[in-house]
This record gives C-alpha cells, sequence and structure tokens, in this order.
C-alpha cells in the first residue's frame, strides 16, 4: 500500500530533541557516498615518540599504499586526493603531492591540501564526499596527517596590530591550553571529573588496543629512531604510544596544573601532541559494487559549526548533534540539558558534549561495527573558524 | 475568530474524504472539492461542486471517477470547466454544465513533446471547440502513479495546467491539445504540490519530497533555482499575491517557511505551532503578509509573517486531518473592502494506523466556510 506508507510517513510529528530526515542521497541508495577501506599509522608522541625523526610525506605514504595494496586497486580508478594538514607549510600541499608519488599514484590523479585546523582530517573526508556528490568523479581519497615533532604551534602568521581591538580576533591567540581552563571554568567540568573521564579513556584505549581491535587498521611504519644516547637504529612501530593501561586516578590526582597555576588541564586529562597519518577511501555506492570494493559505511550527513574562539574545544558538542540531527539519529545515553525556557531544540545538547563520542573511538572502531551490523556513519567536523587551534571530533586523523 | 462575528458553514458527506477545495474565480458562492473513498487511500474519487447559501452549503453537482480524487483547479477559460488529478495518474477535464463527465481525460502520448519553443494563446471560442470535437479518450498523464496536485496557470495570455505527481515529475499541458507539452525532472521524490506564480508568465513551483522548493520556468526542462527549504518533506507551497519574489512553503517538521526568491540562502521567515505535518497552505488574496495553513494536526492556522506573534488564529472545527484550504477571492460587496475572509477547510483522514482502522467506519466528509463579519476590520489593524 504505497498511498498508506506515503501519508504515514507525513505523520512523524514535530521534531522531538535530534530527530528528521536524513539529507543524504533521498531515495536512491546507488548515490549514497560509502566508506570502502581505511588505513592508519600508529599515534605516537611528538618529540619523544616513534616518529620525531619521520617526515610526514612517509607517513602518509604508508597509508596510501596499504590501502590500494589492501583493496588490489589500480590507483588510476582514483579521482582525487584530499590530504588534511595543519602545520605544514600550506596545508602540506607540497608533501602531499610527494607522498602521492611515493605511494606509486600517476600524476594524472589531483591531489589538494586543506586545513581546518583539528577537523582537516575530517574535513577531507568531507571534501571527498562533496566530490562524489556533485558528480566529479565517483571514487576518492580522504587523507590527514601531521608531524608535531617536525613543526610546532606557534607562529600565528602575519596579523596586524589593530587586530587587538576586536575581542574575538584577539581570543584567537589564546594559547590551547588556557581554553581547555576556560570551557573547565565556564561549563563547571571539575578537575575530579575531567580526571575519571580521563582514567575510563585510557582504561577503554588499554582494553581495546590489549584485545587487538586496532590491529586491522594500523599499518606498521618502520622509520628511523635516534634513542636518548645518540644512537641511531631502524625500529618498526606497530602500536599507539599514548595508552598507559596502568593509570590510576590516585596517579593523576598528583598531576600539577599544566598551563595555569590553579587550573584543572593537566598533562593526565588534556591530549597528548602526535604524530601519525591516515586515509580513507570514498566511493558512490554504485561505483563501488562495479569495482567489486566493500563497504564498511556510509556518510549519512555531516555538520560544521562555529564556536567562540576562547572556548573553542566544546566545537564537537554543537558540531555531533547538528549532524546527528541532520542524519535523523539519536544520541544515545547522555543527552544533555533540556532545553531551557525559548532556547531552541536544536541547541539542547549544548553541554551535554557526548564525551564518549569525541575521545574514545578512532575510525576503525565506528568502521568495525559498520563492517558487521551495517551501522551508518556520521561525521562531524567542529570548526573555530577563528583559532588555530584543536578540536577533538569523530574522526580517524584526531591527534590529541 | 469563532467568537469574531464569523459565519461558519458545514456541511458532511458520507462516505468521501476530501483532499482539496477551491473557490470557483467566477461564482462567488460557488466551491469545487476533490474527495476520495477510504481517504484516498483506496476506492474511487468524487467532484463535489457546492454552493453556499443562507440555509448553508448545497451540493448542486457531483461526478465519480474510478480512483481517488487528490486535486481540483477551476479553469480560467470557463466557469463551467475544471480540472481534477487522479491517483491512476490521469487528469479530467469537467464541465459542470453537463450531466454526465469527463469532458474528457488526460492521459500521456506513447511519445511525449518536448518543444515548448511557442507561446499558446487561446480564445475561449478555441478552446471549447477543440474540446468538445475531441472525442478520442485521451489521458494527459503516462503513468499509474499518484497525480497529486494540478493548476491552471492564472497569468495572460496561456493557459497552461501543470501538474505533479509521485513519479517524480512536472508535467505542462495544453488542454486544447490535451496532451503534455512538457516534462519538467529532476526532483528525487514525490512532488506533492505545483502551483503556478501569479505574476511571472510561464514559471510555477513545486514542493516535493526531496524536501526541496523549485521554481522552474517552462521554457525550459530543468529547474531554474532549487532551494533546500526544509530537512524533512515539503507537502505544499504558495505565491504570495503581493510580491512576486516571496513564497511559501509547509513540511512534515511542522513548520512553516517563507523564501525570497533573491535570497534563498535563508528564510525570510519561520512560523512554527503546527504539532502535524501541514498539508495546504495559501496566501491570502488581500493581505500581503496574511496567510493559512492546515495541517494533520486537524488545525486551520491563520498568520502574519509580518507580526511579531504571527500566529493569529487557530480554527479547530475539524476531527480528522485537514487537507483542504482556499481564500475566495470575490463575493459581492466585501472584496472590494477587504474585510472578507473565507476558508474552506474540508476534513480527511485520521492519524495513526490504529485510528486509521477505527475511522473507516464513519467515512464523512465535512466543509467548512467562515466568514468575516464585513464590517469588522480582519484581525485588527491588519
Amino acid at each position: 500500500m504505497h498511498r498508506a506508507r506515503v501519508v504515514l510517513s507525513h505523520l512523524q510529528g514535530a521534531p522531538r530533541g535530534l530527530r528528521a530526515q536524513n539529507t543524504a542521497a533521498p531515495g536512491d541508495p546507488d548515490q549514497d557516498i560509502v566508506v570502502v577501506h581505511g588505513r592508519r599509522t600508529p599515534i605516537c608522541k611528538a618529540k619523544r615518540g616513534g616518529f620525531k625523526e619521520t617526515a610526514p610525506d612517509e607517513l602518509l605514504s604508508a597509508v596510501m599504499s596499504a590501502v590500494l595494496k589492501d583493496l588490489n586497486l589500480s590507483p588510476d580508478k582514483i579521482g582525487d586526493i584530499c590530504v588534511g594538514n595543519v602545520l605544514q607549510p600550506g596545508a602540506g600541499a607540497l608533501v602531499a603531492r610527494i607522498a602521492q608519488f611515493m605511494s606509486g599514484i600517476p600524476e594524472t590523479v589531483p591531489n589538494h591540501t586543506i586545513n581546518r585546523q583539528c577537523s582537516s582530517g575530517l574535513q577531507a573526508i568531507i571534501d571527498i564526499a562533496g566530490g562524489i556528490r556533485n558528480g566529479s568523479y565517483d571514487l576518492g581519497l580522504a587523507c590527514g596527517v601531521e608531524s608535531m615533532s617536525l613543526r610546532s604551534v606557534g607562529q600565528p602568521g602575519d596579523i596586524s596590530a589593530r587586530s587587538m581591538d576586536f575581542q574575538k580576533a584577539r581570543d584567537c591567540t589564546i594559547p590551547m591550553g588556557i581554553t581547555s581552563e576556560n570551557v573547565a571554568e565556564r561549563f563547571g567540568v571539575t578537575r575530579q571529573k575531567q580526571d575519571m573521564f580521563a582514567l575510563s579513556s585510557q582504561q577503554k584505549a588499554a582494553a581495546a588496543q590489549q584485545a587487538g581491535r586496532f590491529r586491522n587498521e594500523i599499518v606498521p611504519v618502520t622509520t628511523t629512531f635516534t634513542d636518548d644516547q645518540g644512537n641511531s637504529k631502524t625500529i618498526t612501530v606497530t602500536s599507539d604510544e599514548g595508552v598507559r593501561a596502568s593509570t590510576t586516578l590516585e596517579g593523576l590526582n598528583k598531576l600539577r596544573p599544566a598551563f595555569k597555576e590553579d587550573g584543572s588541564t593537566t598533562a593526565g586529562n588534556s591530549s597528548q601532541v602526535s604524530d601519525g597519518a591516515a586515509a580513507v577511501l570514498l566511493a558512490k555506492r554504485s561505483t563501488a559494487a562495479q569495482l567489486g570494493l566493500p563497504v564498511i559505511g556510509v556518510l549519512r550527513s555531516y555538520a560544521i559549526v562555529g564556536v567562540p574562539p576562547d572556548v573553542m574545544g566544546i566545537g564537537p558538542a554543537f558540531a555531533i548533534p547538528a549532524a546527528l540531527e541532520k542524519a535523523g539519529g539519536v544520541l544515545r545515553g547522555e543527552a544533555g540539558d533540556p532545553p531551557g525556557e525559548g532556547q531552541s531544540q536544536r541547541r539542547s545538547h549544548r553541554t551535554g558534549a557526548s564525551p564518549g563520542l569525541h575521545r574514545s573511538a578512532p575510525d576503525g572502531h565506528l568502521a568495525e561495527r559498520a563492517e558487521t551490523q551495517g551501522e551508518e556513519v556520521s561525521a562531524a567536523p567542529a570548526s573555530s573558524k577563528y583559532k588555530p587551534s584543536g578540536q577533538r571530533t569523530v574522526t580517524p586523523h584526531n591527534f590529541y | 475568530m469563532a467568537e469574531g462575528g464569523g459565519i461558519t458553514r458545514a456541511i458532511r458527506i458520507p462516505g468521501r474524504h476530501g483532499y482539496a477545495v477551491e473557490f470557483s474565480p467566477y461564482v462567488p458562492t460557488r466551491l469545487a472539492c476533490a474527495a476520495s473513498q477510504n481517504y484516498g487511500i483506496s476506492g474511487s474519487g468524487t467532484l463535489i461542486i457546492l454552493e453556499q447559501n443562507d440555509a448553508g452549503l448545497v451540493i448542486i453537482k457531483s461526478f465519480e471517477w474510478g480512483d481517488a480524487l487528490f486535486d481540483v483547479t477551476w479553469s480560467e477559460v470557463s466557469e463551467n470547466f475544471l480540472v481534477t488529478s487522479s491517483g491512476d495518474g490521469t487528469l479530467q477535464l469537467w464541465d459542470t454544465s453537463k450531466p454526465q463527465g469527463p469532458l474528457q481525460i488526460f492521459k500521456e502520448h506513447t511519445q511525449e513533446v518536448y518543444n515548448i519553443e511557442i507561446q499558446f494563446t487561446f480564445s475561449l471560442h478555441c478552446l471549447v471547440s477543440c474540446l468538445l470535437f475531441k472525442k478520442s479518450s485521451r489521458r494527459l498523464h503516462p503513468r499509474k502513479e499518484e497525480v497529486y496536485t494540478v493548476d491552471w496557470s492564472q497569468t495572460r495570455g496561456e493557459q497552461f495546467l501543470v501538474s505533479g505527481s509521485w513519479d517524480h515529475t512536472a508535467k505542462l499541458w495544453d488542454p486544447s491539445v490535451g496532451k503534455a507539452v512538457s516534462t519538467f525532472t529532476g526532483h528525487e521524490n514525490i512532488i506533492y504540490s505545483t502551483i503556478w506564480s501569479p505574476h511571472i508568465p510561464g514559471c510555477f513551483a513545486s514542493a516535493s519530497g526531496d524536501q526541496t522548493l523549485r521554481i522552474w520556468d517552462v521554457k525550459s526542462p530543468v529547474s531554474k533555482i532549487v532551494i533546500p527549504a526544509h530537512q524533512a518533506e515539503v507537502l505544499t507551497c504558495d505565491w504570495c499575491k503581493y510580491d512576486q519574489n516571496l513564497l511559501v512553503t509547509g513540511a512534515v517538521d511542522c513548520s512553516l517557511r517563507g523564501w525570497d526568491l533573491r535570497a534563498i540562502r535563508q528564510p525570510v521567515f519561520d512560523l512554527h505551532d503546527h504539532t502535524y505535518a501541514i498539508r495546504r497552505v495559501k496566501f491570502s488574496p488581500f493581505h500581503a503578509s496574511v496567510l493559512a495553513s492546515c495541517s494533520y494536526d486537524f488545525t486551520v492556522r491563520l498568520w502574519d509573517f509580518s507580526k511579531p506573534s504571527p500566529l493569529l488564529d487557530t480554527v479547530e472545527h475539524h476531527t480528522e486531518f485537514t487537507c483542504g484550504l482556499d481564500f475566495s477571492i470575490l463575493l459581492p460587496g466585501q472584496v472590494s473592502d477587504k474585510k472578507c475572509f473565507h476558508c474552506g477547510p474540508i476534513r480527511i483522514l485520521k492519524g495513526s494506523q490504529w485510528r486509521l482502522r477505527c475511522s473507516l467506519k464513519k467515512q464523512t466528509i465535512s466543509f467548512i466556510i467562515r466568514e468575516k463579519n464585513a464590517t469588522e476590520p480582519l484581525y485588527g489593524n491588519v
């Protein structure tokens, strides 16, 4: 009964919370943008870890090659490559092109880079998805790479003295650690709460690592490493360096604030600076089927939001609900405060950031689940358009 | 409004559910209603012509059709002609002066004609003769898919019909020839509503389940403007009668949004209050900023989007889904002072599946005509 179905579909009622129709490819599943495959390097500690002397083109090339090799895909099928990067000059346009050639991808495949700060890698996915959606190509490679060992955050670029006359412009130069303190103060996130969260994050990561959950997504990288004694040697890095199974709440509580004397952000409850790379192959569903490629997820929606630069870390708390709303999904678990008087439903999840979402799962998790259950994946890059610093988002290229 | 000196006239027609209601542009007291059995989900359809008098509403004519009728539009060339759209993919031209109908059934020829370079102009005679001598039964829509909407152009120098179908296409028909002269593709889901611009010749708008509002020029098979109007199915749209760039859309997300064609990135207004999908919206013929909407929430709401609190009135006289709505553009002695207001909503389906089944037992159609006292200003300071 087609007619009965159509009429009943009109009766979902007023939107409550985060219900909405998904906006992707209405009607025609062949037009879906699907995730075919993704690989990443281990995430290493900047300046001290396994990749402290490894150039980003090496990291990028490792993941690009691995994706192609796994799929046995002829590289000339790729319609475009987009690489997200923040610290290399010009977002690493040169580095990305060099990595492409080191991976055996011919010059006929174009390549560009993009910088949306911490969500650059995720933006690369959106970029490629956009290219597929508008019909420019049917298959594209989205990547992200960063070496925080070889490049440092600091030089803001050329800005005028007059910028200091504008409050928000001035806020853009606030160091990341201080913006974290601002978030903690403004939203009442206590030291205890942060430490508890850090502990559970460490425990989850350790459990996942121990269970071998990252094994399939990590590309082992062989590189040169100089140890404390100055001996140069060849090593192969196979696992993430930031995970500490031995973390205890007592240990975290003892750490001194890192950015502000009476602050609450410590080395134990904040993100580490990292080196690493990742690559994800996206395709139109019909093309994936044609080439016999696997489908491990569908990109249903994405959302980009701007937030005040002095509390830039709240980005995901705005972007994730927006992306879910577009996807027609509902936040499970912690759903945030109910909307206040006169506050729109759309913003109701403002302070109820879904911490589990943005801290826990690198892409492999989502994809793994998707592979078995056909689950759909939403992406939410959070943009602080003003602030050259990081937010944490659901992204495979997330270097805490 | 119920207390505001208004007159309410109602009629119940057993066994039928109304889908659309339209005032005659010729006879001020006359109305046409497209109705269907079984909530339009199965069964036959009926075109009902009603007359309002002191006694209330009276049926003066009714025509039967084998499938549900979803929309009706009055001809702009003769007071006796109407066109309906049906669930079987056809359009029907009816002549109320005839005892039986339809005069002609419009269904697409096997070959579609795409060339529409020439703008047609017809005199009344030309059209009538064409229609009267064409006895072959041609059906205007080529498919079995439901045709949910039909509209007769109102700008001078052209007599076209536009229809929108569940097959995702809109079609332009030349009623004197009895075939589609153009097909408009681009929508990616059901088209629920196609409405001619009252200002721009050859221009119409369409609302679709693909969540967009599209603006078309009959000279081009692709849409000129695509507006992602809602994040839900868009069920209805209408043009402002006083501003050629202004449209309104109503959607499953329960909101009405205004769109200025010169700046389509943001809606110019966003009206919330309905609690279920909005089925039909129409701008007032008398006030640039007044509009009326009816909804699956059983209500008809009146709005003035220029006001800080835009909801003027909520009319709750229906007990089932309200699908049809129209303003009268003429009533002797009342049009000129611009204080007269009518809306003729008709009621139809019930809510959830459970209620849908239950209420099948007592199918009724009810018409309600509301009329403002002519001496009383409409809504204070409109």
